[in-house]
């Protein structure tokens, strides 16, 4: 920030002072209006998690596994940091891999898992429109129903009138 | 046979900053090699003609290089391009943080991390990094990136100056602010903290006594934010504000020309190119100094603290527009800025460095 913005900053911060000590700009004003909008963003409501961020959130476990080797870069700036990185990495690498090795066994155990849930949570979905579908037709078929008997209702209550009309003339 | 250097991107859309630097690099390029760009998705349907999608990119197709712009990740995409066995370059426009839309747009989120990651995992293939800020630079090290190359492609905030008049624009906006209004542009998203810009003008409105309108440019990507917005407007009587949305270079070139000053309250911004434009038309500009916004305005904004509040925002939008001398002197140091970024600008540079790698 340049000495001139510094200053204008510093004139500006002033007079937002002055205006609060005289009720323009009441204490807490500026935490009132940020607490205003956070009410109005958590009431509302828009749209609905679908599966599209849990795929990719699956993808990228899975891509993290495969990548788990435990040897780090020997690269270093400091001279003769890349000879001793990599002695350092010879000599640990039995048991670093061993390491790794279990890690991506674990991971892959909760990753199955995961996938597990997910076809679950995927069936449940599946089920739940299969059930909605099937009570709908149900209400649909019923509907129909109804709308032919009270077409039926309304043919015979034109016949009782017209009989009606007909015997008082 | 002409040598290849192809460009990559998750998406393109009409008047998006890193759409528009894909394009002038492509142009460039195509002086020397042939280039296309290829895309994930097109948000533009006028842009349908300019870019191929990835699916349609034959694998056997020789490219000698692609240039990858990260900004959003896709995991469809870095499998497409670590499917390939090109050289690649990457352009880094940094990426938004995730926290705040974990909770109400887990997808975009996802996206936003995968992108992170994308970069880890791209990281060993990368031939030849840019980052198109200082700020950029820093964050794309932070992914064991080393000698990335500061080059901001594709800047050219004089773009719009040569543009026409839209007269029913002006006749609109006219009519719906007499006193005049001030313009807001990016993307209609949380970090944007567009929110803030609206309380602002309501104070600017109902302390000092103004009657100014706020005029917002940019596509509304999340409903959910766009809903709050239109409602907490609503609860904000003392400014009136207009949505444009998308629009089109020569209506936003007819806002800058008409608009009393540029302001913007983003909290993350990996270089910002709106205030630049802004200033190309020798607009004044108040702005929150987050991320690259520092050092890509330098003196020539009124930029503010990173944590500034809407009550020192309204102050510095209100002696931005009376104070006749400091419009002056801003107007006078954002030409002289925008000529500095005009030298300085990196495409020419990058495609050199690029065509240097596959010579």
């Amino acid at each position: 920030m340049s000495e001139s913005t510094e200053s204008l900053i510093a004139e500006l911060q002033r007079r937002v002072e002055e205006r609060r000590a005289v009720g323009d700009y009441p204490v807490g004003l500026e935490v009132q209006l940020e607490q205003e909008f956070k009410n109005i963003l958590e009431t509302t409501h828009r749209g609905h998690r679908n599966f599209g961020h849990l795929e990719a959130r699956m993808h990228m476990v899975r891509e993290s596994i495969t990548r788990i080797h435990g040897m780090g870069g020997v690269d270093s700036k400091v001279p003769g940091g890349s000879l001793f990185h990599r002695i350092i990495r010879r000599l640990v690498r039995r048991h670093v891999s061993q390491l790794a090795k279990e890690t991506r066994i674990s991971l892959e155990r909760i990753e199955f898992v995961l996938q597990e849930f997910e076809t679950l949570i995927k069936q449940q979905q599946s089920n739940d429109e299969r059930l909605l579908n099937q009570t709908l037709s149900r209400v649909l078929d019923k509907l129909a129903v109804i709308d032919t008997l009270g077409e039926m209702v309304i043919e015979l209550e034109s016949r009782v009138y017209r009989r009606g009309d007909e015997e008082t003339d | 046979m002409k040598r290849r250097i192809d460009q990559v991107l998750t998406g393109v859309a009409k008047g998006d900053a890193i759409t528009n630097m894909a394009f002038s690099i492509r142009d460039e390029l195509r002086e020397f090699v042939d280039s296309d760009i290829y895309v994930e998705f097109v948000l533009s349907k006028e842009l349908e003609d300019e870019v191929y999608y990835l699916q349609d990119q034959k694998p056997d197709l020789l490219v000698d290089l692609t240039l990858f712009h990260a900004s959003y990740g896709r995991p469809q995409v870095t499998q497409h391009i670590l499917s390939r066995n090109e050289k690649l370059a990457i352009a880094y426009h940094n990426i938004s943080p995730t926290e705040i839309y974990v909770k109400d747009n887990a997808e975009f989120a996802v996206g936003l991390e995968w992108g992170r990651y994308e970069l880890s995992l791209l990281r060993d293939r990368v031939k030849l990094s840019f980052a198109d800020s200082q700020f950029n630079l820093k964050d794309l090290e932070q992914y064991g990136y080393t000698d990335v190359h500061l080059a901001p492609v594709g800047l050219t905030p004089r773009r719009l100056t040569s543009l026409p008049y839209d007269s029913r624009l002006i006749e609109r906006l006219n009519r719906t602010f007499p006193d005049g209004f001030v313009v807001g542009v990016g993307q209609v998203l949380p970090h944007k903290r567009v929110e803030q810009l609206i309380e602002t003008i309501h104070l600017v409105n109902s302390v000092h006594d103004k009657n100014f309108g706020l005029v917002l440019v940019g596509a509304a990507r999340q409903e959910k934010y766009l809903d709050a917005i239109n409602q907490h407007k609503k609860s904000l009587p003392f400014v009136n504000v207009e949505l444009l949305g998308s629009v089109k270079d020569q209506e936003l070139a007819t806002v800058y020309r008409m608009a009393k000053c540029y302001f913007g309250m983003s909290d993350h911004e990996g270089l910002c190119i709106p205030p630049l434009e802004a200033m190309s038309f020798g607009l004044p500009v108040v702005i929150k100094g987050t991320g690259a916004i520092p050092e890509t305005l330098k003196n020539a904004a009124v930029v503010l603290p990173a944590n500034a509040s809407v009550t020192l925002a309204s102050e510095a939008i209100v002696e931005v527009i009376d104070n006749a001398n400091l419009r002056a002197v801003l107007a006078s140091r954002g030409y002289e800025l925008i000529q500095n970024i005009e030298l300085n600008e990196g495409t020419q540079r990058s495609v050199q460095k690029m065509l240097e790698l596959i010579a």
